[in-house]
């Protein structure tokens, strides 16, 4: 009759003592499946909120982000319904943080139709502005090729439009001539391209679903616009205000003005709004984490007393602290390797739920570190309190002492 | 007897009890923080407050200012409770306001005179120390807007109504408001003065602020509708509709926390596996049956569970109370004092109550499939 399994890796000389750690922490880690299971819900729990934390910061950073001048150049005011002669009047006087002012006509209508080499483009995405040359200079608009219009029949283009178009369009670039209709009363004009306009946006604003900015517009001299679509044209004064000096620009303009629009000042709107919520968020995050490494304590707490035999039992056979701590060490390696999947599963469902990455100007590996790389690491500090405090208990205690307790 | 049956593994039980403390207050305190923005008015004067608004022509005796002089009186007869404050909205057509050596126009609408009982009805908060004095309040943009000329410690402003000055006042800039709901406030030049009686007779739109006590907060909207049938032209707060993004945010906030206290209960009753199957092998060799054993179960965790969550939802609320709602308000977010404390000592009580009920039943199933030998081979032979 056998008495030993001749089997057991204990048994077995030739295999050196790391393998047999690896194999004595696989099965404390099936024998233990409760208190696993419980880590793994608590880490599970702190994941959540970390990451949804992180998460609906980010939501709410990219919707500060997108307050922007949308078609019109940032830090701009924009003074609707009033022609140049009128704003000219009525600040003759001079107003305190004025730099400039430009007229500009945008279409109050989106019912028109670009034709380039027979090929007919969809308007839905772009957007048509007669500008005068001193636009371009005024809210110094850097070019891609090419440069400014200087003269009737010239138009420059945004970056998207550009390169859509040269998609689209077999032998389209810088010197092509294109065919804007106005459908309401047959007018057509032939335009050529003398500029692209430089990208406004990282390469994610080709996504143009809920943004629109200097790239998806067609600029057209202010006196063409005009001819072309004679009624169906909205005067507006763009205002640039002097560096520092806008928001006393905007108060008063709107003491002279009805329909007087500032995005910058959403912009400080929310950008106050999100330090708040992130404070906000902050204290959650932390009361979550002490809560959660308080409640592994108290797991680690427990399932290291009711180890004791099993450790008394090591100890007397002469297993070093220091191979007990690495025991428990890879329990809790175990637990970070199902908490790495879980981190990345969870951030994976917020991000692509509640983010769109178009919009934060940032590249998924940035938007990856900041959701889920300092939750990870905050999580592994937390694990590793189980085999700390492991290694504080049994060290002093004598394999006697471990095994007198049941 | 009592210690051993209710408190086997004091270290335990009392890191258990610290972890739900910490859920429960965090659970407590983003409830109370989603529950009281929930309840934001856009109130041009801060929360509990509206106001009624009229023009007459001061100086005239007309039918329009008695009547007017009249309901003001009911109200104050009827609501003796209510607190009544007066703003002035002087009719100009233009208004200066001069910064250092800088004279800027401003809409006149953003100038608006009061007098010292402005602080007893307004729920006020300032970026910096609390004012109570006489001197010019800024709103925190116009505030921004008038940094970017100079200093902002003094102004002089100037009313002029055709070409004729109607009002000047040099004051010292005496607090600046936080960012509020209300762009109007956001916006406004508050001249504190006690001299109001002094000003010329002119047209001038009165606003009269009530404030409305905290113990009658429930019934501000109907109070404001009685004012407005006895002949005050009441204008209610509206509901903010700005803040629904953030709120949105708060609402998933509030959702973690809840899953939080459900995961910290359900953890400390798995973890008390081992510790209850040790008690129960215990209780059975001295001779106790598994129906007394299960009711110490139940009390054992009812007594750890709820310790945890009435202690963590008193710091949530005192949490709340004294950091949370003090906290300078910023356009989204302003806080009104939440009435549901109770609301959420009884959300997370019935969550616990659910969680502790479901172990007495996982338990009494594990007993009816075993034997009491079976459990004291487990607890001592494993």
């Amino acid at each position: 009759m056998e008495i030993y399994d001749k089997n057991h890796p204990y048994k077995n000389n030739q295999r050196g003592v790391l393998p047999m750690i690896v194999e004595h922490s696989i099965r404390r880690f099936k024998f233990n499946k409760l208190w696993m299971v419980l880590k793994i819900a608590l880490v599970g729990f702190a994941l959540v909120v970390l990451i949804g934390s992180a998460t609906l910061y980010l939501l709410a950073y990219q919707t500060v982000e997108v307050y922007e001048g949308g078609i019109y150049p940032e830090d701009s005011i924009i003074i609707r319904g009033t022609n140049p002669k009128i704003f000219e009047n009525l600040t003759k006087e001079g107003i305190y943080g004025m730099k400039n002012f430009t007229p500009v006509e945008i279409l109050k209508t989106s019912n028109f139709s670009i034709e380039c080499n027979n090929f007919k483009i969809s308007p839905n995405y772009i957007y048509l502005l007669g500008v005068k040359q001193q636009y371009f200079s005024m809210f110094s608009i850097e070019f891609e090729s090419g440069g400014a219009i200087k003269k009737s029949g010239e138009i420059v283009v945004g970056h998207y439009i550009f390169y859509h178009m040269k998609e689209t369009i077999p032998g389209f670039g810088i010197g092509s001539e294109i065919k804007i209709e106005n459908p309401y009363n047959n007018e057509v004009k032939t335009f050529k391209v003398v500029g692209v306009i430089k990208q406004q946006k990282p390469d994610t604003s080709y996504m143009f679903s809920s943004k629109n900015t200097l790239d998806t517009l067609i600029f057209l001299p202010l006196s063409d616009f005009h001819t072309l679509f004679k009624n169906f044209t909205e005067n507006i004064v763009i205002v640039k205000p002097d560096p520092g000096k806008s928001l006393v620009l905007y108060y008063q303009l709107t003491s002279k003005f009805n329909y007087v629009e500032y995005p910058g000042i959403v912009k400080l709107r929310n950008t106050v709004a999100l330090s708040w919520l992130s404070y906000f968020l902050g204290i959650l995050s932390i009361s979550t984490l002490l809560s959660v490494a308080v409640a592994i304590f108290a797991a680690a707490v427990s399932q290291i007393k009711h180890s004791e035999t099993e450790f008394g039992v090591l100890k007397s056979s002469g297993v070093s602290s220091t191979k007990i701590f690495i025991i428990l060490l890879l329990e809790s390696f175990y637990l970070m390797c199902v908490a790495l999947i879980m981190a990345f599963l969870l951030g994976g469902i917020f991000i692509f739920s509640f983010l769109s990455l178009s919009n934060l100007g940032l590249s998924l590996s940035e938007i990856l570190l900041y959701t889920i790389g300092f939750p990870i690491l905050i999580i592994f500090l937390v694990l590793m309190i189980y085999p700390l405090y492991g290694v504080i208990y049994y060290r002093h205690i004598t394999p006697a002492a471990l095994l007198r307790v049941t | 007897m009592i210690g051993r049956v209710f408190f086997p593994t004091p270290t335990h039980q009392i890191l258990t009890i610290l972890a739900i403390v910490l859920i429960a207050s965090t659970s407590t305190t983003i409830y109370l923080t989603h529950d009281s923005l929930k309840n934001q008015e856009i109130s041009p004067f801060g929360a509990g407050t509206f106001y009624a608004e009229y023009f007459y022509y001061e100086g005239f005796v007309s039918q329009k200012k008695v009547a007017w002089e009249r309901a003001l009186h009911n109200v104050t007869e009827k609501f003796p409770y209510l607190k009544i404050g007066n703003i002035f909205i002087l009719n100009s057509t233009q208004a200066i306001v001069q910064v250092g050596d800088q004279p800027i126009t401003l809409k006149p609408t953003q100038i608006m005179l009061t007098d010292t009982s402005i602080y007893n009805v307004s729920s006020f908060r300032f970026i910096d120390k609390k004012s109570t004095g006489e001197g010019i309040i800024l709103g925190y943009e116009i505030y921004m807007a008038l940094e970017e000329i100079g200093r902002v410690d003094k102004l002089k402003i100037k009313l002029i109504n055709n070409q004729s000055t109607i009002f000047t006042c040099t004051g010292k800039v005496i607090g600046i408001l936080s960012p509020t709901a209300s762009n109007s406030l956001n916006a406004g030049i508050l001249i504190v003065n006690k001299k109001l009686d002094s000003i010329k007779p002119i047209y001038f739109p009165k606003f009269v602020v009530f404030k409305v006590p905290p113990e009658y907060m429930e019934y501000m909207s109907a109070l404001a509708e009685d004012i407005y049938y006895r002949g005050l032209p009441v204008v209610q707060p509206e509901r903010s509709s700005n803040p629904l993004f953030f709120q949105s945010i708060l609402n998933v906030a509030a959702i973690f926390s809840d899953l939080g206290l459900l995961f910290a209960i359900t953890a400390y009753v798995m973890v008390s596996k081992r510790i209850w199957l040790k008690e129960m092998a215990i209780a059975l060799l001295s001779g106790a049956g598994f129906f007394k054993i299960l009711s110490w179960l139940f009390l054992r965790n009812l007594i750890t569970v709820f310790l945890g969550i009435f202690v963590g939802t008193f710091i949530g609320v005192s949490f709340f109370s004294f950091i949370i709602s003090r906290l300078p308000p910023t356009y989204y977010f302003y806080f009104t004092v939440s009435n549901n404390i109770s609301g959420t000592l009884i959300l997370n009580l019935s969550v616990s109550l659910v969680i502790i009920i479901a172990t007495v039943l996982y338990v009494w199933r594990y007993t009816t499939k075993t034997t009491p030998i079976k459990i004291i081979r487990e607890v001592f032979y494993q």
